[in-house]
């Protein structure tokens, strides 16, 4: 189960790593998706409008994905440690924000790729 | 032999600890999912498609805009319209004039060879009526079908579109907030809704959302006074839905 590599190296150091790494993903998906927006549709636009949809659904889908890793590890280190002081600002801070976020992403996604 | 154990208790308690995760996960999952869509529109997901998609065409035109509004109109606009008819186009302009030969083109193109031409004149105030006013009289009056307008004071031209040939049209009466209307409509008509169904939930729920904004921003936001000048108004037959031919 244990995760290898840099990625595991990183999980394995701190219980609160989930919750500064969501913010930093969520913070370069934001600006990925705002990057999107401004070479699209302004005045120097380049991007060309073809890829506009498959980009932004990209990266609405990479948000998706990162912030259900970030709720369910956040919950796996809850119930592996359940019990030491850091349970209830994890709860707060990680569990249900991602979970929001998780489910924002989705359905965004659904609802502008026309599924929902 | 007691470290091998050990680590066997481990494993287990992580995988237990990792069942529990992804259930408890799914159930907070479903209750944000729920609760989005309580507050914006919920979700019907159809798989099957609507009769005669490769009969019909659909026109759409951004107008000059914010990039990140014009952004928003393609990615809600776009994946409907592009899956739903046969022939797709959507225009963003960069200025009022912009692209009016390629539309007025495209309109030519879809009238010549499609049953049926829907447009979504996704504008502030606008006067597209004049550009298709130059189109083939006899095509338009015979395929131009139905004409959704966001644009402010628009509804009256209602009359004008009905001349032109539109079977039905609509539009919006004042300084209009048209965006939570045009999201709701679309969404059901290209789902199958006649455009009498769509267009009376589409009011009411943009009128429940300006109700709810009201409840959460009451010094900002005068729910009634922004339905006065937003609510949609329907011109012509409502009985026809997306599969129908004109």
């Amino acid at each position: 189960m244990r995760a290898q590599g840099l990625v595991g190296w990183i999980f394995r150091h701190s219980a609160w790593l989930p919750l500064p790494l969501g913010l930093v993903f969520h913070g370069v998906i934001a600006l990925g998706l705002r990057w999107v927006c401004m070479n699209a549709y302004s005045e120097n636009a380049w991007i060309p409008e073809k890829w506009v949809c498959p980009l932004t659904f990209a990266l609405l889908g990479l948000g998706a994905v990162l912030s259900w890793v970030m709720n369910v590890e956040g919950l796996r280190r809850l119930f592996r440690d359940w019990g030491i002081r850091w349970v209830m600002p994890l709860v707060f801070f990680l569990v249900l924000p991602s979970a929001l976020l998780a489910a924002f992403w989705c359905y965004t996604l659904m609802f502008l790729t026309g599924w929902a | 032999m007691r470290q091998e154990e050990k680590g066997r208790d481990v494993i287990q308690g992580t995988g237990k600890a990792l069942a529990l995760a992804l259930g408890v996960w799914t159930l907070l999952f479903l209750s944000c999912f729920a609760l989005l869509s309580h507050m914006t529109d919920v979700p019907s997901i159809s798989l099957s498609g609507r009769p005669n998609r490769e009969r019909r065409a659909v026109v759409a035109i951004r107008d000059p805009e914010k990039p990140f509004m014009q952004w928003g109109t393609r990615l809600f606009t776009w994946p409907y319209l592009s899956r739903h008819y046969g022939r797709a186009w959507l225009f963003t302009q960069a200025s009022k004039e912009d692209q009016k030969e390629a539309i007025v083109a495209a309109m030519n193109e879809a009238l010549r060879s499609c049953d049926s031409l829907d447009l979504f004149l996704l504008a502030h105030s606008n006067s597209f009526h004049e550009w298709v006013g130059i189109l083939d009289e006899e095509l338009r009056r015979k395929k131009l079908r139905m004409v959704y307008n966001t644009g402010c004071y628009n509804a009256r031209q209602g009359e004008t579109w009905l001349e032109l040939g539109a079977k039905t049209y609509i539009g919006h009466p004042g300084n209009s907030v048209s965006p939570p209307f045009y999201v709701f409509y679309t969404r059901r008509w290209v789902k199958g809704s006649t455009v009498r169904d769509a267009f009376d939930e589409g009011n009411a729920l943009a009128k429940r959302l300006f109700d709810r904004l009201e409840r959460v921003m009451p010094s900002k936001i005068d729910s009634d006074k922004v339905w006065q000048t937003s609510h949609a108004i329907l011109f012509g037959a409502g009985e026809m839905s997306i599969g129908d031919r004109p």
